[in-house]
């Protein structure tokens, strides 16, 4: 018999090997998952469905088309992309909820759906007049979901939306979503609408959600553009002005036939009503989160030309409510400053008297507008989505009380006051405007 | 293995934290909403001044006894029948904690990051880990301890910044969340939050001199005091009060929400390799404790041969709950409800009996000087 | 029988050896744990002061060998009560073996022809062809007296051998030479007068003489005296002095050890022109007898260091060492971890700046390597150019260094756990283009990453031992041709091209090139944990990696000073040099006798100006 003289060496070694063998023993790598076994979805339709409560539409990205379309679009073409192959896959089904739904989708799709990409979620507005939350619950649950999703609502069918978004400007769907919602940085119509804020909102004491509103277009040529929809007429003026439309309306066609203007507010989980692009830029300043747009405003002097305006918000806007006889007393005040773009009618209005006019015609036009949508919202609505409950709830030091005061019930009582300051900053390039010279003028002189 | 190792003060300073601090990434700052709605924060501070207060009285005490822990001065007390008993209620109490606490790591890193592994799966690499180091023995385990911790502080803060622009102070607003009384009297008990500050007695016979203890008690307790308190403000600045109880892990939530740009969007899995390093030195020094107290209560020789079966232990206990809901409750309902009295209440028991005995001794002996004399 | 005890061995618990480790001994006014720097500060001062007179009251262990007496009085302060008995004894025991080393072996004898056929039977002189033994008569007061020089063909210096050996014994010997005692000895007569050498020893044994001779001296017997002559006249063949290898800077000295022992010595005398500097020489090895010097400066080191590497260096009983490479592995102290516990230099200049700070060095005939102790992981990332350059520059460069070794060790990893756990990591845009082009790829991600690491490695291995016309085009054709071929030929993905380029282009930044192989094996180690587990993995493998870094040490020093134990010095020393006259104090971790390197102000002008100004004013 060989007696073996087993060295150190060799015990240390073995030992290790056994530990390195543990993990694999154990069928290790459970969720090694190739990156190319996965299918990202982008965006999630979310309809009431026939026969099924719901109906589910998955906007699924394609790597090889963008990665085929990247490579076409290098010649230096800007539109039409990916030469005809759509960069998305789109797949609709019914079923109960939404878990089974993506279930079901790998009968038809090869891959394993991941929604860890996922950026928005598109609700039909029938679904979300009925209540929404049980499909809330289900994404704020899940790990995948990410709070950063954005909430629309989609006037018609959330199939139809999805259908109809085809990006011109990108080969990866993903990023237009993200750059569409976040155009109300600079445009005013939409807010940010995430799927954490909505939560949030939803089961908030103080304070409702809203729900960014997106359509397709209703045109379908420039011929067939008409102002019918519009709300100025509610508002007692003349004519539109841009903010004037609900997603859907508005007057524009292109090679993309989908839009998002305006919001849609939410009581609890229930849609209630919508907000036009223009009051939707009310709840932005009210909210603090305006960053600048452009406003027309009317002339002070001159009825049929405008002026137009670069405006943006100078400070925090300040709340305060007061309770006079169980009856909230709101009061809001907007700091607002801007730039002069143009003025149509070539009034000097960059002369100090003229200035503190136009200011104070601005101020009124303000003022007017958010009276108006800050009255729509507690009468009409009922929906305090302008948080002022969070000003109520520092009065209170204890929460149960603050609970049994129950805030939502009395907000459509309110009565609001508005106090809006603006202020003109810059008048663009040009310090003074003159008339032009023409033969017409020196006769009538 | 003895009086050869020697700790600076920093170091002990980041052991203290790392034991009072790592229930940051796991329950604290949703258990802190549960009892106090929205002054969780006003909670913890007014906690941290009672054990500080607690703290006081106890190292007042201790100065007669420097260097010894509490299994030392059972032996004083009581003699090696009291030796056996603190050493064995002490390695229960943490070995209970460090399979709740593993369970609740390995089920933190199943929801996050690998949802189909089995729990045994995420379960072996942390003991793994354990078992390393503390075959290393407590000298490497504290060096790098003191290298992670500054790191992850850091990285805490780097998210708390990163989301600050979601801070909204009238979420805080009732202040005084359930009433005063509810505040100051009711949550007393929750002074357990901060009971791992006991791990000053683990320390003690490392550290030589009573001025350094105190200083390390005091300052440790002062950094996981600042730690625990903007946890829990953080958390309830963003989230109020209804919706901040149902969240399993409040500062993953919290990382969640950080994102600049379409790059630095979902980076909250690089959040992830600091917490898994912070559970390992967690999990590992509070098993060495246990090891370490079962060997000096029983007077062994070697502590070496009690690492693999104290582990396996360890790794079969954590397997016990059936679900995740039922080891939440086992820590919040026993560990963080009664753990005070461990922490607290216990040493200042045993040190008073201590004191009163050695000023009996020391009567005694004066008496027996007198009678000499006379 | 054997395999029960295999088992036995792997499962049971086996009683440690009772091995005490090695500890460097502070003096007992040392062991402060306040780190208050002002205090500390004006303490060390006081403690410098008595340590140098100390100092100069005591001497050193190799001089006071056989002195009982004085080694009492001149221990007693720098070591703690219980290491003073064991250390005496050990200590004493140790020089006085050094003697008896030398008087082991057979007398010469008095007779010529006993030790020319003596001579010749050790060297087995006509098989032994390169071996010359040459027979000569000299004379010495009027009396003819044979003798005979052996010496090896090759390893002396023929010229110095014929001009002065032969030429003075055989010729001058007979020219009228004045001296004082006309009764002198004709040993003292021929040592004193008749061999105009630099070095000439005297030696009593056979052994010796032989020893001698190996080196390259030459060896005189002469007829009658009991004594043999050895004189220095090494000769042999060696590369000269040029640049270093491995260690290329921009800024500062270009001199390179060579594989001479004198040579190396020189170089560094050449830059620390003290006397306190002090060079022990050591053999090592049965059959190779390797003359090794151990070099420390003798006011700054540390004791009990020196005595604890005097001593391993000692204690190796191996039959032929040949390079400083072996050497390290006899002495370190831990074999099996990645990282290396010494650190070796090609570089004169680094030698001698880690001497002055207190370490030791080693250096070994026919080795152009050194060997310096004890080392510490930030030592491995500064590289000799740190000093020389400006401060911004140095502290960018030990950034991009810093980055180089995380780069190579983790990104790998890295990259695995992203791509197969954490996909909702990558941006959007990023994960379509690597899905699209993992798409045509027939391998999963990891098999994919373990072909591009190997072959990299391999052309690694390769590129060392590719003839030079090739050398260089073979990198890029590797790099450019190979890279977009696989690409081409859908084996990989381009993305990691790049991510394995990075790697390896990191793991060339890491100045010391042992700590480079050290980490590209960790690296290994994390793609598997990344693979199997994700961030977890790789969250296990940074802890246990830390843990082992922890455990670490070299010669009493923690491997991770001074990033922990803390020293109260220098806070982010390990990191960041601080500027060049703020480097007041010695490393604190080694202990040394002299703690302050340069006074507070060390910029002489800066005080003028500073003077001139308030006169002004």
């Amino acid at each position: 018999m060989n007696r073996h003289r087993i060295t150190k060496n060799f015990r240390v070694i073995s030992t290790i090997l056994l530990i390195a063998m543990l993990p694999c023993v154990l069928a290790g790598c459970y969720d090694n998952r190739e990156i190319d076994d996965m299918a990202y979805v982008i965006a999630i339709g979310l309809d009431k469905g026939k026969y099924n409560p719901l109906k589910i539409t998955l906007q699924i990205a394609s790597p090889i088309q963008i990665e085929g379309g990247g490579g076409g679009g290098e010649g230096g073409e800007s539109s039409g992309g990916s030469g005809g192959e759509s960069p998305v896959i789109l797949t609709t089904f019914e079923s109960p909820s939404i878990y089974s739904g993506i279930n079901v989708v790998n009968t038809n799709i090869s891959r394993q759906i991941d929604v860890s990409h996922a950026r928005a979620i598109v609700f039909s507005e029938e679904l979300a007049r009925e209540g929404i939350v049980k499909y809330i619950r289900a994404l704020m649950r899940g790990n995948d979901f990410r709070g950063s999703m954005f909430v629309m609502v989609a006037k018609g069918s959330a199939e139809d939306y999805l259908k109809n978004v085809k990006p011109t400007l990108e080969i990866n769907p993903s990023k237009y979503f993200q750059m569409l919602n976040q155009a109300y940085r600079y445009t005013g119509f939409s807010a940010e609408t995430t799927l954490l804020h909505f939560y949030m909102a939803m089961e908030c004491y103080c304070y409702q959600a809203v729900a960014t509103l997106a359509s397709v277009n209703k045109f379908n040529s420039s011929d067939e553009i008409d102002i019918e929809d519009s709300t100025y007429k509610h508002k007692g003026r003349g004519y539109p002005l841009v903010g004037d439309y609900v997603a859907g309306n508005v007057p524009q066609v292109g090679d993309s036939k989908t839009q998002i203007m305006g919001l849609a507010v939410f009581d609890g989980d229930k849609m209630v009503g919508e907000l036009d692009g223009e009051e939707t830029s009310y709840y932005l300043m009210i909210t603090n989160q305006y960053e600048h747009s452009y406003v027309t405003v009317p002339d002070p002097e001159n009825n049929e030309d405008f002026i137009l305006l670069d405006v943006k918000q100078r400070r925090k806007s300040t709340k305060s409510v007061k309770f006079i006889d169980g009856k909230p007393h709101a009061s809001v005040k907007v700091d607002l400053e801007g730039d002069i773009l143009s003025i149509q009618s070539g009034i000097n209005y960059e002369s100090p008297e003229k200035l503190s006019l136009l200011e104070k015609h601005v101020e009124s036009f303000f003022e007017e507008g958010i009276l108006r949508f800050l009255k729509k919202t507690a009468e009409e609505l009922n929906s305090d989505i302008c948080s002022f409950g969070e000003v109520v709830r520092t009065k209170f030091w204890n929460w149960n009380e603050w609970a049994e005061f129950k805030w939502l019930d009395k907000y459509k009582d309110t009565e609001f006051t508005v106090d809006v300051s603006f202020k003109v900053r810059r008048p663009g390039h040009l310090l003074r405007s003159n008339e032009p010279v023409s033969t017409e003028r020196s006769k009538t002189e | 293995m003895s009086s050869k190792i020697n700790f600076g003060k920093w170091e002990a300073i980041y052991v203290l934290v790392l034991i009072t601090c790592t229930q940051i990434f796991l329950n604290m700052p949703r258990l802190v909403v549960e009892y106090a709605a929205t002054a969780g924060w006003l909670l913890v501070i007014y906690v941290s001044i009672l054990c500080f207060i607690v703290l006081w009285v106890i190292l007042k005490l201790y100065k007669d006894f420097e260097g010894m822990d509490l299994i030392d001065l059972a032996e004083y007390l009581a003699g090696r029948a009291g030796k056996i008993i603190v050493g064995i209620v002490l390695s229960l109490y943490m070995l209970f904690i460090s399979f709740v606490i593993l369970r609740e790591f390995s089920e933190n890193m199943k929801i996050i990051a690998l949802p189909l592994s089995p729990i045994s799966y995420t379960s072996i690499f942390f003991v793994i880990g354990m078992v390393v180091a503390a075959y290393f023995g407590l000298e490497a385990m504290v060096r790098i301890n003191a290298i992670a911790m500054p790191i992850i502080i850091i990285s805490y803060i780097l998210i708390l910044i990163g989301i600050s622009d979601h801070f909204n102070v009238t979420k805080l607003a009732p202040y005084l969340g359930f009433g005063a009384y509810n505040l100051f009297v009711e949550n007393i008990p929750r002074i357990s939050l901060l009971s791992g500050i006991i791990s000053i007695f683990y320390m003690a016979p490392f550290l030589k001199s009573y001025k350094v203890i105190k200083e390390v008690g005091y300052t440790g307790l002062l950094i996981s005091a600042v730690m625990l308190t903007i946890a829990s403000l953080s958390y309830l600045l963003i989230f109020t009060y209804p919706i901040a109880t149902e969240n399993f892990l409040p500062i993953y939530q919290l990382s969640r929400i950080f994102s600049y740009g379409r790059f630095f969007e979902r980076f909250e899995s690089i959040f992830l390799i600091v917490w898994a390093v912070s559970a390992f030195l967690y999990l590992s020094m509070i098993s060495f404790f246990t090891i370490y107290y079962i060997k000096k209560a029983f007077d062994l020789e070697y502590y070496r041969p009690l690492i693999i079966p104290v582990a396996i232990i360890i790794f079969n206990l954590s397997l016990i709950p059936p679900n995740l809901m039922t080891a939440i409750e086992l820590e919040n309902n026993y560990f963080r409800s009664y753990s005070g009295i461990v922490s607290f209440v216990f040493p200042l028991l045993l040190l008073l009996a201590c004191s009163i005995k050695r000023k009996l001794r020391s009567k005694r002996r004066r008496k027996e000087k007198h009678n000499e004399q006379a | 029988m054997s395999i029960k005890n295999t088992i036995k061995k792997l499962l049971f618990f086996q009683e440690p050896e009772k091995i005490e480790n090695f500890v460097i001994n502070e003096s007992e006014d040392e062991q402060i744990t306040d780190y208050n720097e002002d205090n500390k500060q004006d303490n060390k001062l006081q403690i410098d002061k008595q340590r140098n007179e100390q100092n100069s009251e005591n001497k050193t262990d190799t001089e006071n060998a056989g002195n009982d007496e004085e080694n009492k009085n001149g221990i007693k302060i720098l070591k703690s009560k219980k290491d003073r008995e064991k250390g005496k004894k050990s200590d004493n025991s140790r020089a006085k073996d050094s003697q008896d080393d030398e008087d082991k072996g057979i007398q010469i004898s008095n007779n010529l022809e006993n030790s020319l056929e003596y001579i010749k039977k050790i060297y087995s002189v006509p098989v032994n062809s390169d071996i010359v033994i040459r027979e000569f008569s000299i004379i010495v007061k009027e009396k003819v007296i044979d003798a005979f020089a052996v010496f090896i063909d090759g390893m002396t210096n023929t010229k110095i051998v014929i001009e002065a050996i032969l030429k003075p014994l055989m010729l001058h010997s007979s020219l009228e030479i004045k001296s004082n005692d006309s009764n002198k000895s004709v040993e003292d007569y021929i040592k004193d007068h008749l061999l105009p050498q630099t070095q000439m020893k005297i030696v009593r044994t056979y052994d010796s003489v032989i020893d001698g001779v190996n080196i390259g001296e030459c060896g005189i017997f002469v007829d009658g005296l009991n004594i043999a002559f050895l004189a220095d006249v090494k000769g042999w063949e060696h590369r000269s002095v040029e640049r270093p290898n491995t260690e290329i800077i921009i800024k500062g000295p270009q001199e390179g050890f060579t594989e001479l022992l004198r040579v190396n010595t020189a170089l560094i005398r050449k830059i620390i022109k003290n006397e306190n500097l002090i060079v022990e020489s050591i053999s090592v090895g049965k059959s190779s007898k390797t003359p090794c010097s151990l070099l420390y400066i003798k006011n700054v080191a540390n004791d009990s260091l020196v005595n604890e590497i005097r001593n391993r260096l000692k204690s190796i009983n191996v039959e032929y060492i040949l390079d400083t490479g072996e050497l390290e592995q006899y002495i370190e102290d831990n074999t099996f971890i990645n990282v290396p516990q010494i650190i070796d230099t090609e570089r004169p200049d680094k030698v001698a700046m880690h001497l002055i700070e207190g370490r030791v060095a080693i250096l070994m005939n026919g080795s152009p390597f050194a060997l310096i102790m004890p080392a510490n992981l930030p030592e491995f990332i500064k590289s000799p150019e740190d000093s020389y350059i400006r401060y911004p520059f140095a502290n960018f460069l030990r950034i991009i260094r810093l980055l180089a070794i995380i780069l190579n060790l983790l990104l790998p990893g890295l990259y695995i756990a992203i791509i197969n756990y954490h996909q909702e990591m990558i941006p959007t845009d990023l994960m379509l283009a690597i899905e699209a082009t993992s798409e045509k790829v027939p391998f999963p991600s990891i098999i994919e990453l373990l072909i591009l690491e190997v072959s990299f490695e391999l052309i690694r291995e390769a590129g060392i031992r590719v003839p030079s016309p090739i050398g260089p085009t073979l990198g890029i054709i590797g790099a450019l041709i190979l890279g977009q071929a696989a690409v081409a030929a859908n084996i990989v993905s381009p993305i990691l091209i790049i991510i394995v380029a990075i790697t390896g282009i990191g793991s060339f930044a890491i100045p010391n090139f042992s700590l480079a192989f050290g980490v590209r094996i960790a690296r290994f180690a994390y793609i598997f944990l990344g693979a199997v587990a994700g961030f977890l993995g790789i969250a296990t493998g940074l802890f246990i990696n830390g843990i082992l870094l922890a455990a670490v040490k070299s010669f009493g020093v923690p491997f991770l000073t001074p990033i922990t134990p803390k020293v109260s010095r220098a806070k982010l020393e390990y990191i960041f040099r601080s500027p060049i006259w703020k480097q007041e104090w010695r490393p604190d971790y080694l202990n040394v006798k002299k703690g302050r390197s340069q006074p507070n102000i060390s910029r002489g002008w800066v005080e003028e100006k500073k003077n001139k100004g308030e006169e002004q004013e």
